[in-house]
């Protein structure tokens, strides 16, 4: 039986996109392989390391255990959607400026999870980015850092608010 | 191989391919379970019916003494809800025990029943909960309660390539009422429980009503600690009853040894202290209410 694309139709950092996609493809997959965003990692592919967090409609969820045609009209956001080259987001330049990256291969999900929790709530205890960021395993940094990143990209994103 | 996925609209809709394809289709909700079974080709289906954007499986409602929640309502929603969090703060624990935020902002409750895991969380605290589901397929609309929707480990009463759970729903405990969760686990998320336990007490002029305490993984499905509860009837909320209610509990527990999640005998060393601790945190709930006369 002949496995049949169908369209699928979202909103993929700001840009309205549309795709021929199989019925069993993840999210994941849409973005790598037919749409060439790299941002996005590929890990576990079983929702447990988070490497593959997006966030669509609102919400940081693992690419790789999304159906893709989930993402029918949805809002999805990526690494890529976040700050460019020349003019980081908050949460990339307080990343790097307190060493919270190493090897880098959880920083995007790790970034999206953290993004997703400040447009949410612009002000987390430690507690809250901790569970932000449970689901976002990290190999190199013990953590420590990434939670005092995102504090301080808080902050920063806080400031830039009220300037 | 699956052909085609369906974004369905209606529940009629959905249990419409579920028939018309006699078998080789199948429903999705938050799929976080589904996608790694297909996956790995453990589960294989043609069609995958997609139930989460249909309106009347949607959200949470407090109806007339019920607490009614939408087969589709994620883990996010119950967590963060906060008539959820005020009234039944037990199952706002449960449900954000589960997974990591990225699994709870997609799972569901009812997909964790049709999975029939039995260390759920959110699944152990319904059956402490006495709640109900409604199924929907070419039959009339069933009522059963969560307790009776297991057969054993990852096989459930729900078909989902025939039916379809729509909603859950428990009475809204009273004043007099008080829930718990407790859960024992390596790491606080993305961790299978080594134990969980759900408790519900009820009490009148300060005595024990009744209580219901369901426990997992203790068996092939959650189990109710009948023996404890039976003993708990009548007594007096106090610290030693609840101890030798946890005693009790160990009677109905039938653990198996796992290499990560437990030994045997570390399980059953450790029940009695959840249970009791489950049982004073639900009196504890009932004192804040004002319920203790």
């Amino acid at each position: 039986m002949m496995k049949q694309k169908l369209k699928l139709r979202f909103t993929l950092n700001g840009e309205y996109v549309e795709v021929y996609v199989s019925p069993d493809q993840m999210l994941l997959s849409v973005i790598k392989d037919d749409l060439h965003m790299h941002g996005t990692k590929r890990g576990c592919e079983a929702g447990e390391c988070g490497s593959c967090t997006v966030i669509m409609d609102g919400k940081a969820v693992t690419s790789c255990l999304i159906p893709a045609f989930k993402a029918q009209g949805a809002i999805v956001e990526t690494i890529e959607g976040v700050g460019t080259p020349d003019n980081l987001h908050p949460l990339q330049k307080s990343f790097i400026e307190n060493g919270a990256v190493q090897c880098g291969y959880c920083t995007p999900g790790m970034i999206m999870s953290a993004k997703a929790l400040l447009d949410q709530n612009p002000n987390p205890i430690p507690e809250e980015i901790r569970t932000a960021i449970a689901g976002n395993i990290c190999r190199c940094t013990g953590y420590v850092k990434i939670e005092k990143a995102i504090i301080e990209a808080a902050q920063e994103l806080r400031e830039e608010e009220a300037r | 191989m699956i052909r085609e996925y369906v974004l369905s609209k209606t529940i009629e809709e959905a249990v419409g391919i579920l028939t018309k394809n006699n078998g080789n289709a199948m429903v999705v909700s938050g799929g976080t379970d589904l996608a790694v079974d297909l996956r790995s080709e453990s589960v294989k289906t043609e069609v995958l019916v997609d139930v989460t954007r249909i309106e009347g499986l949607k959200g949470i409602t407090f109806d007339d003494g019920d607490v009614i929640i939408g087969a589709s309502a994620t883990m996010s929603e119950i967590s963060t809800d906060e008539r959820i969090k005020t009234s039944v703060s037990s199952l706002a624990k449960a449900a954000g025990s589960v997974g990591s935020v990225q699994i709870r902002n997609v799972a569901t409750m009812a997909g964790n029943i049709v999975k029939a895991q039995p260390v759920a969380d959110s699944s152990v605290m319904l059956v402490a909960l006495g709640a109900e589901i409604t199924i929907r397929g070419t039959h009339e609309l069933k009522d059963i309660l969560v307790q009776d929707a297991y057969i054993t480990v990852g096989k459930s009463v729900v078909d989902p390539r025939k039916e379809i759970i729509t909603k859950i729903k428990f009475k809204k405990p009273q004043k007099n009422q008080g829930t718990s969760f407790v859960r024992l686990s390596q790491r606080k998320a993305l961790a299978t429980p080594v134990i969980n336990v759900g408790a519900m007490v009820s009490v009148k002029d300060n005595t024990i009503e009744w209580a219901r305490i369901a426990m997992a993984p203790v068996d092939v499905k959650p189990v109710r600690a009948t023996e404890a509860e039976n003993f708990l009837i009548g007594k007096i909320p106090t610290e030693n009853v609840f101890k030798e209610a946890g005693s009790l509990a160990v009677n109905n527990a039938k653990p198996v040894t796992h290499l990560v999640w437990g030994s045997k005998e570390y399980k059953l060393a450790v029940l009695p202290s959840l249970v009791a601790r489950s049982l004073q945190e639900a009196i504890d709930e009932i004192e804040t209410k004002g319920g203790m006369s």
